[in-house]
């Protein structure tokens, strides 16, 4: 590719650029990551191993097709591939009604965000003429619509599809109970892997595809950044389980990468790539060490659990503050590059306000990290269950993870010429 | 008539992009299928597989 450029293939379906490749490259590491995981997940919990492995890499499959999808039909297929592979991860916990509750919420919930997804599919082409994103980029800036009126409820809906897979407020609702209720590293997979290809898909369709009329889509996104920034920020203040605690944050990094997204630019998509770097390292590290407390049952995730953490097992709850402290954006973290990086591309794009509302959000959301490391390391833990010693590969997770947090904190430049290397291009077919 | 009906026109397939996803959906489908031929997988098999197909894509990139 680094002597062609990109490019599309058959019959300009599905394209190959920068973009695909950085994103390929963070769902390989995500898949990594979980099978560290899984592996001693399934043998405390005494669980059958094979199916969640075969699952895991179609869904990963899944998330390379939406990478690299030149159509609205083939981004459909891989977000399917993708998505129905993840309802069935998210009910492997056999023993935990939670487990099979969490599944069949997001299954529900899931497929009613398809069919919204396919609804715009349906209404974009009846205004364009084509399923092709090269195809409706090259309509959108050369055509004059009379009646914009199916292309903007087109808009409308695919933005509620993807709203959903990435947890967008006012489509979040299901993040919380499948984040507590599934195998823990089911949700490391969910929150890193699916979040880097649903951003993936997200970039392709707004800013490279619909990038002309970016005056009608921009305002909307304004609105669900704001909205997904605060929501996820404050709603996960008042909670006392970890699990879910990281879900709101989930959904509050969500928010931030909108920012990046609103900005509907070079930069802010280069923003938006980074920040996905960043989060896979910050997402799975953090639940590397939920899966590890979590104990025997993956039931053991309040507060409770974590007292005086920072005495029993200091590495561990070193390697968790770290994370933490990545994921609040303290400075000389991943994560300090990663929201200076969207804040930056949304104050360059004249987004003063949602600038400011990101960087108070972003101190409203300290807040919940700072509970569970005054948790771990100010309470008093004599009574909280003990912490089994760590296995080999949750080890090896946490330990990379904490690494590369703390060395792109440092040294970001890898990170940030990666990405700016890696904005989307859109080839025709 | 069967002779003149010529070749048959396919779109161009650059094999050498689709590594990644090949090497994915591959994986998963040899995985499944040898799951499924023997009686008692080795426990540490599944998790390794899928490790190595992992690293196998970043390395094709």
């Amino acid at each position: 590719m680094q002597d062609e450029g990109a490019r599309s293939f058959l019959a300009g379906a599905v394209g190959i650029d920068g973009s695909t490749l950085f994103v390929t490259a963070l769902l390989a590491v995500a898949v990594v990551a979980t099978a560290l995981l899984s592996r001693a997940y399934l043998t405390r919990e005494d669980l059958p191993g094979v199916e969640l492995y075969v699952l895991l890499l179609l869904s990963a499959a899944g998330g390379v097709v939406m990478a690299s999808a030149n159509d609205l039909i083939v981004l459909f297929l891989g977000l399917e591939l993708l998505s129905i592979a993840v309802y069935v991860m998210a009910a492997l916990h056999l023993r935990r009604i939670q487990s099979q509750e969490a599944a069949l919420k997001y299954f529900v919930l899931g497929a009613f965000a398809s069919a919204f997804f396919l609804y715009g599919i349906a209404l974009v082409y009846g205004a364009t003429g084509s399923t092709g994103l090269a195809r409706i980029a090259d309509y959108l800036s050369t055509s004059v619509l009379l009646e914009d009126g199916m292309l903007l409820a087109g808009f409308g809906l695919l933005l509620v599809g993807l709203g959903f897979k990435v947890a967008a407020v006012p489509f979040h609702a299901w993040a919380p109970d499948v984040y507590q209720g599934a195998p823990t590293p089911v949700v490391a997979w969910m929150a890193a892997g699916v979040k880097a290809a649903g951003f993936a898909a997200l970039l392709r369709v707004f800013v490279l595809t619909f990038g002309s009329w970016s005056g009608e889509w921009q305002p909307a996104v304004w609105g669900l950044a704001i909205l997904t920034v605060l929501g996820g920020s404050v709603v996960a203040v008042v909670q006392t389980d970890v699990k879910r605690m990281l879900a709101y944050s989930s959904i509050a990094h969500a928010g931030f990468l909108l920012v990046g997204v609103q900005a509907s630019s070079d930069r802010g998509t280069a923003a938006v790539l980074a920040y996905l770097g960043a989060y896979t390292l910050l997402a799975c590290g953090s639940f590397a060490v939920v899966t590890v407390v979590g104990g025997a049952g993956d039931d053991r995730h309040g507060l409770d659990a974590y007292r005086g953490l920072g005495a029993r097992r200091p590495l561990l709850a070193g390697a968790f503050a770290v994370l933490l402290l990545g994921q609040a954006g303290v400075p000389f973290t991943a994560g300090f590059v990663a929201k200076f990086g969207v804040i930056a591309a949304a104050a360059e794009g004249r987004s003063y306000v949602l600038a400011g509302v990101a960087m108070l959000a972003a101190s409203v959301a300290a807040f919940v990290y700072l509970r569970i490391l005054v948790a771990m390391y100010l309470d008093d833990g004599s009574d909280a269950p003990d912490v089994d010693p760590v296995p080999w590969g949750p080890r090896i997770v946490i330990a990379v993870s904490v690494s590369l947090v703390l060395f792109l904190g440092v040294v970001p430049g890898p990170l940030v010429d990666l990405a700016k290397d890696a904005v989307p291009v859109l080839v025709g077919g | 008539m069967l002779a003149q009906a010529g070749t048959v026109a396919t779109p161009e397939v650059l094999w050498w992009a689709l590594v990644p996803l090949l090497i994915l959906a591959g994986a998963a489908v040899l995985l499944l299928t040898v799951a499924s031929l023997v009686r008692r997988l080795p426990e540490w098999l599944p998790a390794t597989w899928t490790v190595v197909a992992g690293l196998a894509v970043l390395v094709s990139e």
